[in-house]
Formats: C-alpha cells, sequence, structure tokens
C-alpha cells in the first residue's frame, strides 16, 4: 500500500507534467535582427525545451535549431537563408510539434527590384487590427511598418497579449513587423515592452530604439521621436545622416511616430530639425502614425510643395478613435478611415494604396524614378 | 517717483511670450493724458528640451522677433484704455521670414497706491491676424490675459531699493484643431540703487520667474500638445530723464533654463514711452 501511495505520488510529481498539453500562449512571430537572418519567437504556457525546423518549398528540411533551455520564451535566429525564399517552418515543444504551417520569407536581396510591404499604426480595439491582420494574408504581405502606439493606453506589458497579438497573430505567424516607438507605448518605463517584445536590428542604437533595415531596392529607417534625443549633433540625428548618406539602396523610407507635417496636430520641433534633413537626401516617403486617420500630403520641399520633395504619408488608421483634421494646403488625401496603406515596388515605379478595413481602396498613387532620379508624384 | 520706477520695472520686466512683454505703465496719470509705447523684442531659440528632457537641437536658431506698439489714453487717475498692435518677423533656417501683423490687443489697466506696495493690474483681449505659413504652425485662437502686479512702496525697504511681482495669467479657447491653452507666469525683480548719470536716472533690477503653460506654446507657434513649464532669469535696466518720469527707455535680458517641453534660448527686450 505504502509502496502503491509513494509511486502514485511520484507519478503526479514527474509523470502529470509530462501528460500536459504544451499550449502556444503568444506567437509564433517573426523577428528581424539583421538583412541576413530571420527569428521565431514563442511562448508557452509551461517551461519547456524548443525547436524550429525550416523546410524550403519544395519541402525539404533545410535547418534545425533547438534551444535546450526549458523556458516559456524561445528565441531562435536562423542565418545563412536563401534570400526571398518562403520558408515554411514547424515548432516543436517538450516533443510534440506545436506549430506545423507557419511561414517565413528571407529578407531580399539588394539586387532584387521588387519588393511590397504595409504600413499601419496606432492599433486599438481588436477588430480593426484583426480585419487589417486578415487583409494582409489575403494581399500576401509579409513586411509591415508599425507607425507607433501598439498597445493603448501606455503600453503595459500586460496587455500585449489580448490588444496585439491575439488579434494580429494570423498575420505574425507569417510576416515581419517593424515597429518604432510610439507615445503610448513610451509610457511604460520608456518603452521598454515594446523594445522586449520584438526582435530587431540593433545597428542604430543598441536598445533598437532606432534602426535601419534593407530590403530589396529599399532601404527603411525607424526614428525614435519619443524617448531619444533627435536633434542635431544627437547620436540618433547623426547615425541617420550617415545611414542615409552611405545608403546604394534606389528607394529610401524613413518611419517615426509624430507627423511634421498633418491636418491633425503637426510637430514643429520635428519639422524644424528632421524634414530639411530627409529632403536633404532625397527619403521618397515618410510614414507616421499619431494622428489617427489617414494622409497624404503633396511632395513637400523647403516646407512647401515641391517637385521630388519627400511625401508624408500617415497611416494611423488602426483602430484608434479617429482625431479632428482640417486640410491643408499641402494635403492631397485625408480620410478618417480605420486603414492601412499598401506600397509595392517594381523597380523604377512606386505604386501606393491605401485600403480600408473593407478591403476597399480609397487612395491610389505612384512615384516613378527615372535615370536622372528626378521624381513625378502621379494620382 | 520711485514708485513709478518700481511699476515700471514691474511691467517691462515681464519677456515673452509678447503681449506681456510690453510696456505697461498702471500708474495713469494725473490728468488724462495720451501715451504711445513702443516695444521691441527678440528671442532667440535653439533647442528644444523635452517631456523626457531630451534637448532637441535645431540645424539652426529659431529667431522670434516682434515690434509693437501701444497707443493708450488716461481715463482717471487710476483707469487707462489702449490699443496695442504687434508686428512680427519669425525667421528659421536662412531665408528671412517676412514681417507681419501679429494680430491686435485692447487693454484696460487700473493702478493704485497704499502706504504698503503699489497696485495694478491690466486686462488685455487679443485677437489674432490671420496667419498661415509653410514652416510656422501658428495658433488661431483669440487670448485674453490678466497681469497683475505689487511693489513695494517708498520707505518699505531700505536704500532705494524695490521688490516687485509680477503674475500673468492667459487662456486662449479651443479652436479648430488647437485645444484651449492657459499660462500663468510668476516673476520678481529687485530694483537695486537708482544711479544719476547726468540729466538721467539709471536703475538695474534682476529679474527671474517660472510659467507653467498647458502646451509649448510661444509667440502664438505651436509646439508640442504637452503641459510645458520653464523658468528664466536676467536683469532689467531702466533710463530715465530725471525731469521727465513719464518717458523711459527700458532694457530687459533673459534666460531660458531648467525647461520642459518648452523652447530654450535667450530673449532681449528694448521698451520705450512718452506721454504727450
Amino acid at each position: 500500500m505504502k509502496g502503491l501511495r509513494r509511486a502514485f505520488i511520484l507519478f503526479l510529481l514527474i509523470g502529470a507534467p509530462a501528460l500536459h498539453a504544451l499550449v502556444i500562449v503568444r506567437g509564433p512571430y517573426l523577428g528581424r535582427a539583421d538583412d541576413v537572418s530571420l527569428t521565431i519567437i514563442w511562448r508557452t504556457d509551461v517551461p519547456a525545451d524548443g525547436e524550429t525546423r525550416l523546410f524550403d518549398p519544395a519541402g525539404n528540411q533545410v535547418a534545425l535549431l533547438r534551444d535546450a533551455a526549458v523556458v516559456v520564451e524561445h528565441r531562435l535566429r536562423f542565418p545563412n537563408l536563401t534570400p526571398g525564399l518562403v520558408y515554411r517552418y514547424e515548432i516543436r515543444g517538450g516533443g510534440e510539434i506545436l506549430v506545423e504551417d507557419g511561414s517565413a520569407q528571407a529578407p531580399l536581396s539588394p539586387q532584387t527590384d521588387l519588393i511590397r510591404f504595409a504600413a499601419f499604426g496606432d492599433t486599438a480595439g481588436e477588430e480593426t487590427p484583426r480585419r487589417i491582420g486578415e487583409l494582409l494574408i489575403e494581399r500576401d504581405l509579409r513586411l509591415v511598418l508599425h507607425t507607433g502606439d501598439i498597445v493603448y493606453p501606455t503600453g503595459a506589458s500586460e496587455d500585449y497579449d489580448r490588444k496585439f497579438f491575439e488579434p494580429l497573430g494570423r498575420w505574425l505567424k507569417h510576416g515581419v513587423m517593424l515597429p518604432t516607438l510610439g507615445n503610448h507605448d513610451a509610457m511604460t518605463r520608456r518603452g521598454e515592452p515594446l523594445l522586449q517584445n520584438f526582435v530587431l536590428p540593433t545597428n542604430g542604437d543598441r536598445e533598437s530604439r532606432y534602426f535601419s533595415v534593407r530590403e530589396g531596392p529599399a532601404l527603411f529607417v525607424c526614428l525614435d521621436v519619443e524617448t531619444s534625443s533627435y536633434g542635431k549633433g544627437s547620436d540618433q540625428y547623426r547615425w541617420l545622416e550617415q545611414t542615409l548618406k552611405q545608403t546604394d539602396a534606389t528607394w529610401k523610407f524613413v518611419w517615426f511616430h509624430e507627423p511634421p507635417y498633418s491636418s491633425s496636430n503637426s510637430n514643429q520641433v520635428i519639422r524644424f530639425v528632421l524634414a530639411p534633413l530627409l529632403e536633404k537626401y532625397a527619403v521618397d516617403i515618410v510614414f507616421c502614425g499619431h494622428a489617427h486617420l489617414y494622409e497624404r500630403t503633396t511632395p513637400i520641399r523647403d516646407f512647401t510643395t515641391g517637385s521630388g520633395g519627400v511625401v508624408y504619408i500617415t497611416a494611423g488608421g488602426g483602430g484608434a478613435s479617429f482625431s479632428r483634421f482640417v486640410p491643408q494646403e499641402r494635403t492631397a488625401v485625408v480620410a478618417a478611415k480605420r486603414s492601412f496603406v499598401v506600397i509595392e515596388i517594381n523597380g523604377p515605379l512606386l505604386t501606393g494604396t491605401a485600403v480600408d478595413v473593407d478591403g476597399a481602396v480609397f487612395d491610389q498613387f505612384s512615384i516613378r524614378k527615372n535615370v536622372a532620379r528626378k521624381r513625378a508624384v502621379r494620382r | 517717483m520711485k514708485r513709478l520706477l518700481v511699476v515700471l520695472l514691474a511691467a517691462i520686466a515681464l519677456p515673452l511670450p509678447a503681449q506681456t512683454s510690453r510696456l505697461i505703465d498702471p500708474k495713469a496719470e494725473a490728468d488724462s493724458s495720451w501715451r504711445i509705447e513702443a516695444a521691441l523684442s527678440i528671442h532667440r531659440a535653439d533647442t528644444y528640451v523635452d517631456r523626457y528632457y531630451n534637448r532637441q537641437r535645431f540645424p539652426s536658431a529659431l529667431t522670434l522677433e516682434e515690434f509693437a506698439v501701444a497707443v493708450s489714453k488716461g481715463l482717471s487717475d487710476r483707469w487707462r484704455v489702449g490699443v496695442e498692435v504687434p508686428f512680427e518677423n519669425a525667421s528659421f533656417s536662412g531665408p528671412e521670414g517676412a514681417v507681419r501683423l501679429r494680430g491686435t490687443s485692447v487693454f484696460l489697466q487700473a493702478g493704485t497706491r497704499t502706504s504698503i506696495v503699489d497696485l495694478f493690474s491690466r486686462a488685455s483681449y487679443f485677437h489674432p491676424a490671420d496667419r498661415d505659413d509653410p514652416l510656422f504652425i501658428y495658433s488661431k485662437s483669440p487670448e485674453i490675459s490678466l497681469v497683475g502686479a505689487v511693489a513695494t512702496a517708498d520707505g518699505i525697504l531700505p536704500g532705494s531699493t524695490r521688490a516687485v511681482v509680477n503674475l500673468s495669467v492667459r487662456y486662449a479657447p479651443e479652436h479648430q484643431l488647437t485645444k484651449a491653452f492657459g499660462a500663468a507666469r510668476l516673476q520678481a525683480a529687485w530694483s537695486l540703487r537708482e544711479f544719476r548719470a547726468g540729466r538721467f536716472l539709471m536703475q538695474a533690477a534682476p529679474t527671474a520667474g517660472f510659467e507653467l503653460r498647458s502646451s509649448g506654446q510661444f509667440a502664438g507657434i505651436h509646439f508640442a500638445n504637452r503641459a510645458s513649464s520653464g523658468a528664466f532669469g536676467g536683469a532689467v535696466v531702466d533710463l530715465r530723464r530725471s525731469h521727465s518720469p513719464a518717458e523711459s527707455l527700458s532694457i530687459t535680458v533673459t534666460r531660458d533654463f531648467t525647461v520642459l517641453n518648452s523652447l530654450e534660448g535667450w530673449g532681449v527686450s528694448l521698451s520705450a514711452r512718452k506721454t504727450f
């Protein structure tokens, strides 16, 4: 009897946990630490080991990474990927297959002429982010610039699962999201939850508050205008200038949270400090959030509409309550719509499309670069 | 005469924003005189300090110049009413801005004396001109302000020194995209011993103060929708003819410090007045 009792207790301590079905409570989702690798991240309900296998389109297993550490969150980085290839990935934990149908596209080669990505921000509520995620999947968009304010009201850690990872989970399993810090994100320990949750490059700031990514023909530069200095002489300003100056990318995109030109609230300091620098290095489009609406400006040079200037797109229609606006002289289009913007590049031609949560297109524009790098923005 | 000087110091020791840096003579003349006052102010800032105390330095300095003319009429020995018209020139990054009318304000002021203190108050209504600029984000809200000053009367403090405290509050209602704006400023000055230089009397006063604002707004330019604050300090020098106390020339120099969501720079204002 004693022996039976002892065996039963041993079973409860050792055997029962082993019989527990491991559950993924966050993710999987993708991270991007550099221009040649991808990181797959997931979190389970109880500590366990983790393993990820990568398969090429033909179904061949091409990589296997194991994390023997018994932890709740795993981050496995896959280097040496074939540029642009879409891999299938499988996640295992505790000896079981947890995910079979994940997919991830390797970063594009700089020699590629084609790229597609989306931008939106100020994600709030659950319905709008979920709907945007579905539309991103329908359009097979795998790269998203988030223009800030990921989680309201204060970017707190405990709100991430319900307000972000769950609504967008279906898409996050297949796409890379690169966020910039918003003013609400910054309210919790200067944005620490955001920086901890995402795997981002450290080629700008070692905490990834600002960084750059090269994808195909495009350079993407993320700036932090909320928690870091960005004024002249600051580390970020010098880094930005160097990054824009040194790149050989055909297209240059910058994104940060608060727009310098907006039909809602414009940021005067950013207009003084960053706008001239972005014009100097011929940035094509700046994506912002903060104003909860969609807006596209005319090309702006020397603070006014000018040929070859920078186009500012406010993509803040991710679900937060709409902002009041008064169209300005430099406004090309402005609309209070739950929406995101899609950018498609094919060589010298860029096409931009603003899509609402019903899938309807409500703005379309193009930018063409010719041999002399002059640009014509057409609607 | 000394009381007049003290309250003049109170008036001229008010640096930018614009309206409160105007010459304010709270002591109405004994007769119903006309007065004309002119003030030129320059504020130069090359940094904005944000809410995390990050200093966002501009690629070039922002210069805000203002020239204001006020004409007023004494209604009695206590009350005075007037109109002030400020012109401004805001420039940044090379190209000179255009001089333009900033708006118009009307004011009513009153002053009185007791054996211990001199008191004055001024109520103003400012209506902005319709300004649009590709670079600057202007507030288009009208604004009301109340300024009160207390100065020690003759003989309260040793020698010919005087202490002055100014309190001003401003309010602008919500307008289009701009939220309602409010600001409160407290400033003190301590006028030093008076000196005679020929036919002129000169007196200097160190001054310091603090301002709280509901948003970062300076000279009508809107910087941020976040609570703003800042301290400032400097000096005021007053020069007048010994036989014409009602006519004077004043110079005020101030520097901003410990600012939050605010411009940081320095300001100079030069003001003069004449009575007819």
